[in-house]
């Protein structure tokens, strides 16, 4: 094994260090918790402790492609170049845009935002951050004055009461919870209230959990701050030194929700447990409030964060140890791109595009030929502007927004009819690349060379430790190779990611003087080798914090003009949908805790699958009794926007009314999944993020004929069917399949010809059940199971029997192991009766042929077999006659 | 209750397993005395086979020796064959002339192979497998080597022939059927069988009616209706058995096709009793060995005074007993047409299964190569009960 590289997991916002081991070959690696990454400190959750599954170049895209063709990097950058130029020749910049992503490195997405946004002309560029983190940013710079996250993980540990909103962080942010846990553990007066709709697992650690009407959560906190004023539990120092707005804010919360049984009501909570919650956040000086999705992705997002920020103000808990409000994000690298301006609203190191001041300070630093005045589209308007024909030209990097975008439908329509849709990233297939007419293969993790930012604004670095396969090269380089060609090779002369680095650090720095929250002046000269080795570290790092800094705002400074942080009043409102007769259930989406996104990266991995895999609806057991649902029955799943089929699923932990769904699945890995289809495009008015959490939909089952599982060593083309949902493992995709017509196996063998030579079959004449084993040159390639029901396997088994090819065709195409089967030798073979049940019944007393027979049935049809019954009698009691 | 007297004619199968039930039960009761044709002793038939293709010893063969029947105070009469029975005199005279009174006398003379009515049969070499004699003649015959022909392709042709080619002759099986055992088996298992066989170096010939045996003195060849001349020096016929009901019917019981009997094994007469192949209750006659053994506890229990409810008709099923081709049969397959069917077929292992379904019950199976599920699969059969998972079922049982 070679040396450790120390890197950083790509996944969720927590940005644990991770310990790589390669072997010589690099086919292998290895990969433990970094005991000294200051996230984790040596912990691994079950996605990041399979990322050595995810590696490889297999369902890689390796190569430069235009249309079907592959072509040579200068083919496909000149070709890109030169659409985009035609494009801003004929409508002007603001016909190109950017879609990228926190899967970016924070070097990748500087180089991007600094193209569009200084050279192109055009603010377009937005990412999918947008998604997830834009509401938060916004009521942080409504708030603050600037888009800062005050505390750090350990004031989660710190805390006497830990309030959860919004998060399932038991599987969503599982270091961070699991370190929660072992504070609690060891501190047990330590409180911790979970406020959520559903009973996740996150709820199991709370000694409060909320279980809130969708939506409502906007009131519970408006309710609180007029709580808090009532009843006096306020920091009135803290507030007038270093806050304005209170009293109106104040006054208009006690006007609207002061009343707290009403609150309760409108929360679908007791009052009883509603005090409780009150009194314990007036009562706790250490109070942590941490929030996620279930408050970004609403209409009124930034309201209910800001309602949250408002209750901290309140209380001076901000930015002290474990007193403070705390948005945890999704991606690994929602932050580093909030800090190079990857938003549309943004223009870089935390300034803003609308501030004349900024604009020519950046457009000095960059000596940049073209700045927008004015913000780009964000993501919903993005895609609207493409459908409408405004943007003609789009590059989406490292995201998959046909899935992730709500009315993910329109997207696609969208990017079907656009210009020129050019698409960057690692994996060969996608919904978006499918629809791509320029596809260039990115390097991914483990490639990569960088930094990321985590959810305490920890900088990280992300290190390469294989080679590039096939022909994919870093985001960074192929941004930059363009840049070049559209002839900014001055402004884009990097060689490395660390000169892309120091450069940001120098923009963070450029005329700051301490009134940007974001700066990196400590490292502005950093050598290639002091970035090669930097250890992670919490920005700011300016020249007397060299080390960086855990909090913000404990001095009270804040950084609005006037450095007083603001109360936001805003009035609380309801889920922007409500249901209706049509569509009864009301539809929530989130994580599940094995996979990632859109799958591309965790769907590499069998075991990921392992524990969910397969598209699903979770409801409450009185809406599936009333749907006449069983456990596991397929469902179709609809709303005003799409529809989706998954299977129906009892969850205790829903109420009744409610649903949930995972945003994960997509067309690469099931036939009608995307959660996102469903969802309306209604987002906040301030931060453009959308509302994925509350769907009105209905939910019907679907009639079907048969269900089926197919399993086979490369991917096989499908029969007609209703629904299919594959799972690539080591050496098989799996697929599940239902459908409602009948199914033949003569067809099957026929649509399966030519990968196939040797077919061991059941065949039903009602058609019921088929079962197929499909050999090539002796060797198991497929398998293929048929019946009313979902055919029922002993996986593991299957697929390790496949391997070895040492069965029968007929105990593979049970698809269960026969464990316990007695395989003796036949001695009867009238009764078959075998050798060890007949040496059982001598030990058990039988002392004659006759008695054996009276026993066991052997010997008694034809008697052939008395003979060997007497050499068994003779061999089991010769010893005894010696004794 | 019956004592004193017991005449057994026959010492087949049927006889020896009656003398056994009787043995257990009280076998001073009765002053028995078994009149045989053969000159051996008992043993059993069924190992023929086996024995022919050398799969098994002579000595394991032998189910009841001499000194058997001297230990239990049987006496045996072999090789004096019974000649008249006397029904008035209630006695059986022997072809010496030997007199034998009976008090309870019992019929079991078992069958004869049935005879292939064509020019030539008989010529000589023209056997057939009914005994421990055609066998040995068989046996002895095959040291010679050259071509054997069998006709019949039934269970007991197909054995013939597999002993004769593990003998070492060039063995032709010819059957009018369609396909090989066409009674037990469906077409799909037939021509496997074939297959197997011809892999073998059998030759097997289906459709095919016989003409006659050609040849001067001994046979020379065997002349079929589409002109082909198969030649061999040895033919042995194959196509069943006829019950031996010869001096019954004599004796004026009442016989259709064979001696009618009824459940409790009585014939038409007093204290004559018959049972195994050559008896016929309510029309079925009997080749397999299970019901005759039914038939001989029951006659067995009736002598002796025990309650019995007599002979209950069963299902019985097929098993080729060629090693290593396992062929199982069970149920009717002549009016499946109505059926649901389920297959499995593994070329790579030569496997092949069926089984029909009606209403959801198992009615009928064929098994080809692997036979080891038959003995479950008929007792389903037997109980006709519903099938919850037919394809689990045909994929055999896997424990819980």
């Amino acid at each position: 094994m070679s040396a450790i590289v120390r890197t950083t997991c790509p996944y969720c916002g927590v940005g644990c260090g991770v310990n790589v081991q390669t072997d010589s070959d690099a086919n292998r690696i290895q990969v433990s918790g970094d005991q000294q990454h200051p996230a984790n400190f040596g912990r691994l959750c079950v996605k990041g402790s399979a990322l050595a599954d995810t590696i490889g170049t297999k369902q890689r895209l390796l190569y430069p492609h235009i249309g079907e063709q592959r072509v040579s990097w200068d083919l496909a950058l000149d070709e890109t170049a030169m659409r985009m130029q035609k494009v801003i020749r004929e409508h002007g910049p603001d016909a190109v845009a950017f879609y990228v992503s926190g899967q970016l490195l924070t070097e990748d997405y500087y180089v991007a935002n600094k193209l569009m946004k200084g050279f192109i002309g055009s603010a377009n560029i937005d990412t999918n951050s947008r998604l997830c983190m834009s509401t938060a940013v916004a009521a942080h710079k409504r708030v603050f004055g600037s888009d800062t996250v005050p505390g750090c993980y350990e004031d989660l540990e710190l805390a006497d009461l830990l309030v959860i909103t919004g998060s399932n962080m038991a599987w969503t942010h599982p270091v961070v919870y699991q370190r929660i846990a072992a504070a609690k553990a060891e501190r047990p007066s330590m409180k911790i209230v979970v406020i959520d709709p559903r009973r996740t697992a996150t709820a199991e650690l709370a000694d409060l959990h909320l279980q809130i009407t969708p939506g409502s959560d906007g009131y519970l906190f408006d309710g609180l701050l007029a709580w808090l004023v009532m009843n006096l539990a306020i920091d009135t120092d803290f507030i007038l030194r270093h806050t304005e707005d209170f009293v109106a804010t104040a006054r208009s919360s006690r006007r609207r929700s002061g009343d707290i049984l009403a609150v309760a009501e409108r929360c679908g909570l007791d009052e009883q447990t509603l005090r409780t919650f009150y009194r314990w956040f007036a009562d706790t000086e250490r109070t942590v409030t941490v929030f996620s999705q279930g408050i970004n992705q609403s209409a009124s997002g930034v309201d209910k964060a800001a309602a949250i920020l408002n209750c901290h103000l309140a209380t001076g808990r901000i930015g002290k140890p474990g007193a403070t409000p705390f948005s945890i994000t999704g991606q690994p690298n929602a932050m580093g791109g909030r800090e190079v301006g990857g938003l549309a609203n943004q223009l870089a190191a935390h300034m803003d595009i609308d501030n004349a001041e900024h604009r020519d300070l950046v457009r000095r630093f960059w000596q940049a030929p073209a700045m927008p005045v004015r913000t780009g589209l964000k993501a919903v308007n993005l895609f609207d502007a493409i459908a409408d024909g405004k943007v003609k030209f789009v590059w989406i990097m490292a995201t998959n927004p046909v899935v992730s975008m709500p009315d993910a439908d329109k997207v696609r329509a969208a990017l079907a009819q656009c210009e020129t849709v050019v698409v960057s990233d690692c994996v060969a297939d996608t919904d978006t690349l499918r629809l791509a007419h320029i596809r260039l293969p990115a390097a991914g993790w483990g490639e990569k060379d960088g930094t990321v930012t985590n959810s305490e604004r920890r900088i990280s670095r992300q290190r390469a430790f294989l080679p590039l396969p096939g022909e994919a090269l870093p985001d960074w380089k192929i941004i930059t190779d363009l840049a070049h060609r559209l002839g900014y090779a001055d402004a884009f002369a990097y060689t490395c990611p660390a000169d892309i680095f120091r450069e940001h650090a120098g923009l963070s720095a450029f005329g700051n003087n301490g009134s940007r929250d974001f700066e990196l002046s400590g490292l502005t000269s950093l050598s290639n080798t002091d970035y090669d080795s930097l250890v992670p570290v919490q920005w700011p790092i300016r020249e007397h914090s060299p080390d960086g800094t855990s909090r913000f705002f404990g001095n009270g400074h804040f950084f609005t003009s006037n450095r007083r942080a603001r109360f936001i009043d805003g009035a609380p409102q309801a889920a922007a949908q409500q249901c209706d007769a049509n569509f009864p259930l009301m539809l929530n989406s989130g994580r599940i805790r094995d996979q990632w996104h859109t799958m591309t990266r965790t769907a590499r991995s069998a075991r990921l699958l392992q524990h969910i895999s397969e598209p699903f609806i979770e409801l409450h057991e009185l809406d599936m009794s009333a749907l006449g649902l069983n456990h596991g029955d397929l469902v179709q799943v609809r709303s005003q926007h799409g529809s989706c089929i998954v299977r129906a699923q009892e969850q205790s932990g829903q109420t009744p009314g409610t649903a949930f769904m995972p945003i994960h699945w997509n067309d690469v890995f099931a036939s009608r999944a995307r959660v996102d289809s469903l969802i309306a495009p209604i987002c906040d008015p301030i931060s453009g993020q959308p509302a994925f959490k509350q769907t009105p939909v209905s939910i019907d089952r679907i009639a079907l004929r048969w269900h089926a599982i197919l399993i086979s060593r490369e991917s096989l083309p499908l029969p007609e069917n209703r629904y299919w949902c594959r799972r690539p493992t080591d050496n098989w995709e799996i697929v599940s399949l239902a459908g409602d017509q009948t199914a033949s196996a003569a067809l099957l063998k026929r649509l399966w010809h030519g990968r196939v030579s040797d077919w061991a079959e059941l065949e039903d004449s009602h058609g019921h059940t088929i079962r197929l084993v499909g050999y090539r040159h002796a060797v198991p390639v497929c398998w293929f199971a048929l019946q009313p029901g979902p055919p029922e396997i002993d996986e593991s088994w299957l697929l390790e029997a496949l391997d070895r090819n040492d069965l029968p065709a007929l105990q593979l195409a049970r698809g269960i192991p026969s464990t316990g089967a007695d395989c003796s030798a036949l001695i009867c073979s009238c009764h078959q009766v075998r050798e060890a049940k007949i040496l059982s019944a001598i030990a058990d007393g039988c002392d004659s042929v006759e008695s054996i027979g009276s026993c066991t049935r052997a010997g008694t049809n034809c008697g052939s077999c008395i003979p060997d019954l007497r050499r068994l009698l003779t061999a089991t009691t010769v010893p005894e006659a010696l004794c | 209750m019956a004592s004193g007297r017991l005449v057994i004619i026959g010492n087949g199968m049927a006889a020896t397993r009656l003398l056994d039930e009787l043995v257990v039960r009280d076998a001073r009761r009765f002053a028995i005395t078994v009149i045989g044709e053969e000159a051996a002793a008992g043993y059993n038939r069924i190992m023929l086979s086996p024995w022919l293709a050398g799969e098994k010893s002579r000595n394991e063969l032998i189910t009841h020796a001499r000194d058997w029947y001297e230990q239990h105070g049987i006496s045996l009469l072999s090789g004096d064959p019974a000649a008249t029975i006397d029904t008035d005199q209630q006695c059986v005279i022997t072809e010496s002339g030997s007199r034998i009174d009976w008090d309870q006398l019992v019929i079991a003379t078992g069958s004869r192979a049935a005879i292939l009515p064509i020019p030539g049969n008989r010529l000589g070499n023209v056997l057939c497998f009914r005994t421990l004699d055609d066998a040995q003649r068989m046996q002895q015959f095959s040291r010679r080597g050259g071509n054997a022909v069998v006709i019949g392709g039934g269970l007991l042709g197909l054995e013939a022939a597999y002993g004769l080619n593990r003998l070492g002759m060039h063995v032709s099986v010819v059957h009018n059927g369609d396909w090989l055992m066409n009674r037990q088996l469906d077409e799909e298992a037939g021509s496997r069988l074939a297959e197997s066989l011809r892999q073998r170096g059998i030759s097997v010939h289906v459709g095919c009616n016989s003409e006659a045996f050609v040849g001067n003195g001994n046979v020379e060849g065997l002349q079929l209706a589409d002109g082909t001349l198969l030649p061999c020096s040895l033919a042995v016929i194959g196509i069943g058995i006829t019950p031996e009901v010869s001096l019954a019917r004599a004796a004026g019981l009442q016989c259709e096709r064979a001696i009618i009997t009824d459940p409790l094994m009585r014939t038409s007469v007093e204290n004559i009793s018959a049972l195994g192949e050559c008896c016929q209750i309510s029309g079925e006659l009997f080749g397999m060995i299970a019901p005759i053994y039914q038939q001989a506890r029951v006659l067995a229990r009736r002598l002796c005074g025990e309650e019995t409810e007599g002979y209950q008709s069963e299902v019985l099923p097929t098993r080729l007993k060629v090693s290593g081709i396992d062929v199982f049969s069970a149920g009717n397959l002549r009016e499946l047409d109505d059926c649901r069917t389920l297959v499995w077929r593994d070329p790579k292992l030569g496997h092949y299964k069926r089984l029909w379904l009606r209403d959801g019950r198992l009615v009928a199976t064929v098994l080809f190569g692997d036979a080891s599920d038959g003995g479950h699969y008929f007792d389903l059969i037997q109980q006709a009960g519903r099938i919850a998972d037919p394809a689990a079922l045909l994929l055999g049982e896997v424990a819980a």
